[in-house]
């Protein structure tokens, strides 16, 4: 009896012809369509096409812990969970007027979304997407309510975010889900336009728009509060226009040194990780939106705003200098790297392709029509923190 | 009087330059006599209504080429949506919606995307656009974009 159970298992099992894994799978956002593809990279393919997922216009997405369904955060408040291995639509709230991304706790219960309108974190349960809390950002008089940028999830299944007109970090312990415990640092400077936190999950910064410098939390010691660092960078210089707002996710780490956009300098900025002071600008050719290492430090990845969003650079991470521009097309909105970094991924929306690049020889390998693309993400971000 | 405290407006351009830095600065000198800040207020609130009307002033079609008028919804959605929303519905930057903007005066606009609001992450574009493009988009705006 028990073999025949066995035999029938088996049998049942390679009648699904479509089992696989998901380690090698991803989406890419058609923004302007509301509308994701599926892909591999595996055989750099689009598996499916995917429509109905509202404004994605500024989209992001995480994973849940087994990398089955990804959480895709729209511009118009909508959460929608897509199961990536049915190819479907599994489950789609419209949770806001207008949202900015979302990040899900440590434990994989709890996916929140960070919103401009009405300002504040909405958490919810991941299986289900029910509201489990919701987290006005109230501040001055408490009739306000301020924008919520650069939310990550941090160790210790908490979350961490950014309040734009408030300049204010919340800190909020989501281990009783219905409570929220929120711990609020105020005056962290001017105008937080994102954040992130460090790939160890110590560190969070945010990056300040409205006054130099960046603020730092360390969250081995929250209470010792936000520290600013890099007060003095550009400081009496004239600043240049800011076409598009940089983004700090993704940042990039190798040994002791961290790289960052600059803000108003057409610069990379290059940080020790120890003391927190800038040891080198390396000019690059415009404002850079995302400065991404590859997953073994070795390089460093450059794209830019407006009007230079048509080049790509690459940086040696020890010599600094620069060992390649690309230019991919018009309008490089995103990178990513596969896993292991062999390869990088490239949105290049106004030519309504991605590219795959080989990082090694920097030769294009393989091309894919998509339309207006922007966001790639993969599921190795299941088992990342702070994204 | 005029000349101290008028707006400073420096061109840099030129052959083998950075294109990026081929574009018009413009610096708001303040002073602290509050006279000179009187008088400031006097001049540019006499420049403004001047000068208004004329960003006012609706753009013909014509002026600008069919070819270029694609290009500049596609910047207005793309590029300026990358703040104020694909659908100009808002983001980091306000709603852009013909009710959103409701009674604001259109010269106010022209004078921001061209010059760009200081203290805030909007830029000023006038290196990009030409003020009849500006003008023209403007129009668009309050009309509604597609």
């Amino acid at each position: 009896m028990r073999n025949v159970i066995i035999s029938l298992a088996l049998v049942t099992l390679t009648a699904c012809a479509g089992v696989r894994g998901t380690g090698d799978m991803g989406l890419v956002i058609e923004r302007a369509s509301g509308s994701i593809q599926i892909i591999e990279t595996t055989n750099n393919q689009a598996l499916q096409r995917i429509e109905g997922l509202g404004d994605l216009s500024h989209a992001s997405v995480v994973y849940s812990r087994d990398a089955r369904y990804a959480f895709v955060f729209g511009r118009d408040g909508g959460l929608t969970k897509v199961d990536l291995l049915k190819g479907n639509i599994a489950k789609r709230v419209i949770q806001s007027g207008n949202s900015i991304g979302g990040a899900i706790s440590q434990d994989g219960r709890l996916v929140a979304v960070s919103n401009y309108t009405p300002g504040g974190v909405r958490i919810f349960n991941a299986d289900t997407l029910q509201l489990v809390a919701d987290i006005p950002a109230v501040y001055g008089d408490g009739q306000q309510r301020s924008k919520v940028v650069g939310l990550v999830d941090a160790p210790e299944n908490r979350f961490v975010f950014s309040l734009y007109d408030a300049g204010e970090i919340w800190l909020v312990d989501v281990n009783d889900p219905g409570k929220p415990i929120i711990t609020q640092f105020r005056n962290i400077g001017q105008l937080p336009y994102d954040a992130l936190l460090t790939p160890d999950g110590r560190y969070y910064i945010a990056g300040l728009f409205g006054e130099d410098g960046l603020a730092l939390l360390d969250l081995w010691h929250p209470e010792q509060g936000v520290q600013r660092i890099l007060a003095e960078y550009g400081k009496g210089e004239q600043k240049l226009p800011v076409y598009k707002m940089p983004h700090l996710e993704g940042w990039a780490s190798a040994g002791d040194r961290l790289f960052i956009p600059g803000i108003g300098h057409h610069e990379v900025l290059v940080i020790d990780k120890n003391t927190w002071q800038q040891v080198a600008r390396i000019p690059v050719p415009g404002q850079p939106v995302f400065v991404m290492a590859r997953p073994d430090n070795r390089q460093i990845w450059i794209n830019f705003a407006h009007p230079r969003n048509d080049t790509v650079q690459v940086l040696d991470a020890e010599n600094l200098e620069v060992i390649k521009t690309l230019t991919p097309g018009k309008a490089v909105l995103h990178m990513e790297f596969t896993p292991r970094g062999e390869q990088v991924w490239i949105s290049v929306r106004d030519a309504d392709r991605v590219d795959v690049y080989d990082t090694r020889t920097f030769a294009r390998v393989q091309s894919l029509s998509m339309t207006r693309p922007s966001g790639i993400f993969l599921t190795v971000r299941a088992g990342k923190i702070g994204l | 009087m005029l000349k101290r405290h008028r707006h400073k407006q420096t061109r840099h351009s030129g052959a083998g330059r950075n294109p990026d830095r081929s574009c018009i600065w413009i610096a708001w000198q303040s002073r602290h006599d509050d006279k000179i800040v009187a008088h400031g207020v006097f001049y540019t609130g006499l420049i403004l209504t001047i000068l208004l009307p004329m960003l006012a002033a609706p753009v013909a079609a014509e002026e600008i080429s069919a070819t270029r008028q694609h290009e500049l919804l596609h910047l207005l959605k793309q590029d300026c949506g990358s703040c104020h929303g694909l659908t100009l519905q808002g983001g980091l930057g306000p709603a852009l919606t013909p009710q959103a903007l409701g009674g604001k005066p259109k010269a106010a606009m022209v004078a921001t995307i061209l010059h760009g609001r200081p203290g805030t992450p909007m830029p000023p574009w006038a290196n990009q656009l030409s003020e009849t493009e500006v003008r023209w988009l403007v129009d668009n705006l309050y009309q509604g974009v597609e």
